[in-house]
């Protein structure tokens, strides 16, 4: 299944389905670095509000998209995650803290805006 | 003196005598151990006349039977039961361990005065007798001390799960900024709760930043540290800002000294300069009126 990834200005924003399988992920994974190149995007925002469960690997995932995206010279914000998807996150060790987060898509956008316009 | 047959006799005919005696032993034993208040002080010498008399009454009863040494016997289960009971409301008026053991022990010392006079004229009765009554009488302290011990730990139960309940309050400081005062000992089960309850906070709130305070917390070390740089991750994750605040002098100088690494961390000493960074992230200050831009 392809994971939609749409366009808004200069911002590229996608949300993982909450039927989330590892193979798909990894398909997201080059298909949001080849979008980045695609359309010339200053940023990205990326919405976990429907994974209830993040595994480490799933963890990784996203960790390494970022920091990937982040090497194409795009600003990354992950929104919207669980508060017990963090508390397993922090339980198991594993950290997302290469990422910036927020709270919502809305302050996502409004921090993500403010990052492309500080430059 | 006439001669009795039974201990049971002897307390039906000496009852007053007798519960004199035991009441007196309670009394001086009662201020023994010392800084500790007296029998006297945490209940009124009627209710425990009525306590003593209830119980003797039972015990006489339990007493009737020849083979009176066994304590799983069922005429002793009314005298079990019964001081059980007494323990558990010692146990919750404070009372000390040694105080509720000898409640029980004192009928001892009262009743063996009396077995001497009521067997002067048979010695090795009198001693069998005595060596039955030291038996049972400790058994039943036992029974007593148990029930005191097993109800002070449903205290200690009840305590911290009350702790845990009340402790872990999450403020709504401002549009956007909630505050979690943390008071007591942070241990691993508390530190889940703390981060449980900073979470719901800040999804409840909306909230971007959380000033986590800790001017409650007695002692800092390596591992609060750490709990506390899991709550500020986990909080980060959901996009929050955490400033933590209320670091004493001392907690300053243990963590330095153990090598702990904060510096990921906002942190102020004073609460109010906490605040005044929480509301600088959302793009606000405190200003004197008219002041204000």
């Amino acid at each position: 299944m392809k994971i939609a990834i749409m366009k808004l200005g200069e911002v590229l924003i996608t949300a993982l389905p909450l039927d989330l399988i590892d193979e798909d992920a990894m398909g997201f994974q080059t298909d949001l670095l080849h979008e980045i190149n695609l359309r010339d995007a200053k940023g990205v925002v990326i919405d976990i509000s429907a994974l209830d469960i993040v595994d480490s690997f799933m963890a990784r995932i996203i960790n390494d998209s970022a920091s990937m995206a982040v090497l194409l010279g795009v600003k990354v914000v992950v929104c919207g995650m669980q508060p017990q998807v963090a508390t397993t996150l922090i339980e198991m060790g594993r950290e997302l803290l290469g990422v910036e987060a927020a709270l919502n898509l809305d302050l996502a956008m409004q921090r993500l805006l403010q990052r492309i316009d500080d430059e | 003196m006439a001669k009795l047959s039974t201990i049971a006799e002897l307390m039906k005919e000496k009852q007053v005598e007798i519960l004199d005696a035991w009441l007196e032993v309670i009394d001086r034993e009662s201020g023994i151990s010392s800084g500790m208040q007296r029998t006297d002080q945490l209940m009124s010498k009627e209710a425990l006349r009525v306590e003593v008399k209830s119980l003797a009454d039972a015990l006489t009863l339990a007493f009737s039977a020849e083979d009176y040494d066994n304590l799983d016997a069922p005429q002793f289960e009314p005298s079990i039961i019964l001081l059980r009971e007494i323990s558990v409301s010692r146990a919750r008026q404070g009372f000390t361990p040694s105080q509720t053991a000898m409640f029980a022990m004192s009928l001892k010392s009262a009743i063996l005065q009396f077995m001497q006079q009521a067997f002067q004229g048979d010695p090795i009765r009198l001693n069998n007798e005595t060596v039955k009554m030291n038996v049972i009488i400790d058994r039943l302290a036992m029974v007593t001390f148990e029930a005191y011990a097993l109800t002070r730990e449903e205290v200690i139960m009840e305590q911290s799960r009350s702790l845990l309940d009340l402790s872990t309050p999450v403020i709504k400081l401002w549009d956007g900024v909630v505050i979690l005062p943390l008071v007591g000992i942070i241990d691993t089960p508390r530190s889940q709760q703390i981060i449980a309850a900073l979470l719901k906070g800040i999804v409840d709130n909306q909230a971007q930043v959380a000033v986590l305070d800790v001017t409650g917390v007695p002692m800092m070390d390596t591992r609060v540290a750490q709990h506390l740089i899991n709550t500020v991750d986990a909080a980060r994750m959901l996009g929050a800002e955490v400033v933590l605040t209320g670091i004493s002098a001392d907690s300053a100088q243990t963590l330095v000294r153990l090598n702990v690494d904060l510096s990921s961390l906002r942190t102020s000493g004073l609460l109010k300069n906490g605040i005044k960074d929480a509301l600088h992230i959302m793009g606000m200050e405190i200003a004197p009126k008219g002041i204000a831009s």
